[in-house]
């Protein structure tokens, strides 16, 4: 699964981006949306891709896997830039650009931060409420997801899954989906427990953040000229 | 010596229909006291645990814990309990081991610098400083019970729950907790009450034990009382440890030994009785 | 940190047919992508001050966050060879109640999008339209289920949001071509005469093939889910089920 993969990716990680500090990274990710979004020229965007898909490969981002992230963006950017915008070739190519640069620009901040870093740095602009409910979702999807891998394994071992009998595989789906349930009702009961026996009351500590190194500074100088020169040129 | 837990004859219902029953003995628990409950699956040992922590509350019948009723006064009540679940890595909550094991500190509104200083303190007891940034879930499972018991502990309670703690580590992990449990009871004077049917630890770490079947509290006694007492074993289902059950394979054939738990007391009577002693050399 | 097994990897990610698709960023205008932050805001604040009120927070917190977990896990788990995910939303919708469901939609949308999965930007639209599912799905079953059985409820009224969500989401791809210049109604309604004009119409017939396909998938394998649900634990769904014909 994409989520924990890149998530593993950027807690193993121990390049210098990885070491970069965590609102450094979120900070310099906002602007480079923000400047994508605003971008109208192809000189700007095409560098950017060019630069994150070198780092993300770097990373540990297959070239394949690169392209397969970026079918989705790139064909829905085409079909409306085209069919529907009836955008003419230049600024066609603008709209496609930017949507697979913000794909990249997103991927090189998960790859090299973690979602709770993330979550973190977010906890100071966002609701604590909603910050919570995030980390309580990410340590959820961890331990559902190891279950149901197990589960998934135990009913294919048994012969279930993958067969061409369309109503077979709906109902296998079905009942696949249906113990993924129970599995999250039962796992939300002894998170219920836990949260309380542990005197829950509302806000998650998160990692303290620090102030700027040189390497978060840099970061941030590279991403605001980018986002500068977006909105100006 | 002060009764901190007293449960009389109580029963609780599922949502599922599901009725558990726990009757018998009357259940206490006195403060500083360490008691293993022992009993196979099914035998109601987490139902009595979750009715003390004042997760459930009982149709029928009365719970006290600390002279108060912990499903009604729990708010009085959670910050002197600590709770080991069966998974521990569900009530890792935290985003990161110092996060987790501050977060019942937090809860309980101890200002920052306590709580650093006592996360940092809890840390170096049981021996996971080095763990302190680490998401929880990428941890091992030995790594991830200790942190869950750092969480548990953080707090310093006067009773210590923990529900089949020796149930999902291996040899050496087991008798590292029983170690650090041992440890925690003397140096902070907390009451233990663990669930176990593996019975190794139980005559090194509990000063107590109750025996449970279905529902049913059907002894208590010292951990020798309770262990060498095969048919009350055999009646609830436990296996008995291996010690015992040579010794009685041994009286089966003859062989004069009593019921003892002691490996080195077995190894004396043994080696008088053989001519010359135990000798490996061939 | 030892190598460790990527949790999923082998069996979680295939092929990427779902029911409806997300706005990914950079392509809509931006004051469509600023309507849809600020009336998502507005659900979000109104959802949370109900629950708030209903009481309960900590369990309703932990139900979010697993449900949430859920649907982002069953968005990755592929229906046999021919691939196609599902997302839950109406399952969800029917059993923990629309308010709640909407944030677990919000959140689930956040986190995707923070992989690239949707846009981070227009992270409000696409909660919008999966959203609107989790009400319309509160508003139609018992409408269907004063007609039909349980499952066939559950069948249509998943069926029938999914159209219409698709159907809301194709209404924002409509808005996003239109200029902010003042225009008489008139000319909206020529513009989208036009607009449709514009489109092939074997594109059109792909899009609603798809969707048409992927809404009774997810609707037969959601009334499979519920009927699973009912033999094993009927506690469970005693809402969907207790519902009067």
């Amino acid at each position: 699964m994409k989520l924990a993969f890149v998530d593993q990716q950027a807690v193993q990680g121990r390049t210098f981006l990885h070491r970069a500090e965590p609102w450094s990274k979120v900070v310099s990710t906002v602007f480079l949306i923000a400047g994508i979004i605003f971008c109208t020229r192809w000189e700007l965007l095409i560098p950017l891709f060019l630069l994150f898909f070198t780092a993300l490969w770097f990373l540990g981002l297959s070239p394949a896997r690169q392209l397969y992230y970026c079918l989705y963006p790139f064909s829905f950017s085409l079909l409306y830039g085209y069919f529907l915008a009836g955008l003419p070739g230049a600024e066609l190519t603008i709209l496609v650009l930017r949507a697979v640069s913000a794909v990249m620009t997103l991927l090189m901040l998960m790859m090299t931060t973690p979602y709770t870093e993330v979550f973190s740095v977010l906890n100071r602009v966002l609701p604590s409420v909603l910050t919570d409910v995030m980390f309580l979702t990410y340590r959820a999807f961890f331990l559902l997801l190891g279950r149901l891998q197990e589960l998934m394994i135990a009913i294919r071992l048994r012969g279930g899954g993958s067969t061409v009998n369309l109503f077979r595989n709906l109902a296998s789906a079905g009942t696949y989906l249906g113990l993924a349930f129970m599995n999250a009702i039962d796992l939300n009961e002894r998170s219920y427990w836990a949260l309380l026996l542990r005197g829950y009351r509302g806000g998650l500590e998160g990692t303290a953040i620090s102030s700027a190194g040189k390497l978060g500074g840099a970061l941030l100088l590279v991403s605001i000229s980018f986002f500068l020169a977006a909105v100006i040129l | 010596m002060k009764k901190i837990v007293e449960i009389g004859c109580i029963s609780h219902r599922y949502p599922d229909s599901t009725e558990v029953c726990i009757c018998g003995l009357e259940f206490f628990m006195y403060e500083k006291e360490v008691v293993g409950l022992l009993g196979g699956n099914g035998s109601g040992k987490t139902t009595l645990l979750s009715h003390i922590t004042g997760l459930l509350s009982p149709t029928e019948g009365q719970v006290r814990v600390f002279n108060l009723d912990p499903r009604k006064e729990f708010k009085k009540i959670w910050k002197h309990i600590g709770v080991l679940l069966q998974s521990a890595e569900e009530q890792l909550i935290g985003p990161t081991v110092r996060d987790d094991i501050a977060f019942s500190l937090k809860n309980a509104g101890w200002p920052r610098e306590y709580m650093k200083r006592r996360v940092d303190e809890v840390m170096q007891d049981l021996q996971i400083t080095h763990l302190a940034e680490k998401i929880p879930h990428y941890l091992s499972g030995g790594e991830r019970q200790k942190v869950a018991l750092a969480g548990a502990l953080a707090l310093r309670p006067r009773l210590l729950i923990l529900d089949e703690p020796f149930s999902r580590v291996d040899q050496k992990s087991k008798k590292e907790l029983a170690e650090l449990l041992r440890a925690v009871n003397v140096r902070h004077e907390t009451a233990i009450l663990f669930t176990v049917h593996d019975l190794s630890h139980l005559p090194s770490l509990a000063h107590t034990v109750y025996v449970m079947k279905q529902g049913e509290l059907l002894a208590r006694g010292c951990p020798q009382e309770i262990l060498l007492n095969l048919p009350l074993l055999k009646e609830a289902g436990l296996e008995p440890p291996s010690i015992l059950e040579l010794v009685e394979l041994l009286r089966e054939r003859g062989v004069d030994l009593p019921y003892t738990l002691d490996p080195e007391e077995l190894a004396s009577r043994l080696s008088a009785m053989l001519p010359g002693g135990i000798n490996c050399k061939r | 940190m030892p190598a460790r097994i990527v949790p999923g990897g082998a069996f979680f990610e295939r092929g990427q047919i779902m029911s409806h698709l997300h706005f990914p960023d950079g392509v809509l205008p931006l004051w469509l992508v600023g309507i849809g932050l600020i009336f998502t805001a507005m659900v979000i604040i109104a959802a949370s001050r109900k629950l708030k009120h209903e009481g309960d927070l900590v369990r309703k917190t932990s139900t979010l966050a697993v449900m949430s977990a859920l649907m982002i896990i069953a968005m990755s788990i592929p229906v046999g060879f021919i691939h196609y995910h599902i997302n839950l939303t109406v399952l969800v919708g029917l059993l923990a109640g629309p308010w709640l469901a909407f944030l677990a939609v919000f959140v689930v949308n956040l986190f995707l999008s923070l992989i690239g999965h949707g846009g981070i930007t227009v992270v409000g639209l696409n909660s919008m339209v999966m959203g609107s599912e989790v009400f319309m799905a509160a508003l139609f079953f018992p409408v269907f289920r004063r007609l039909f059985r349980p499952g066939g409820a559950v069948f249509t009224t998943t069926l029938v949001v999914l159209l219409l969500s698709n159907l809301f989401m194709a209404f924002i791809v409509f808005l996003s071509t239109l200029s902010l210049d003042t225009m008489e109604v008139a000319a909206y309604v020529e513009s989208g005469q036009q607009l449709i004009a514009g489109i092939p119409g074997w594109f059109i017939g792909s899009i609603l093939a798809l969707v048409l396909i992927g809404g009774t998938l997810e609707a037969a394998i959601i009334t499979f889910i519920l009927s699973y649900l009912r033999r094993v634990r009927p506690e469970l769904v005693k809402n969907v089920y207790a519902s009067r014909r």
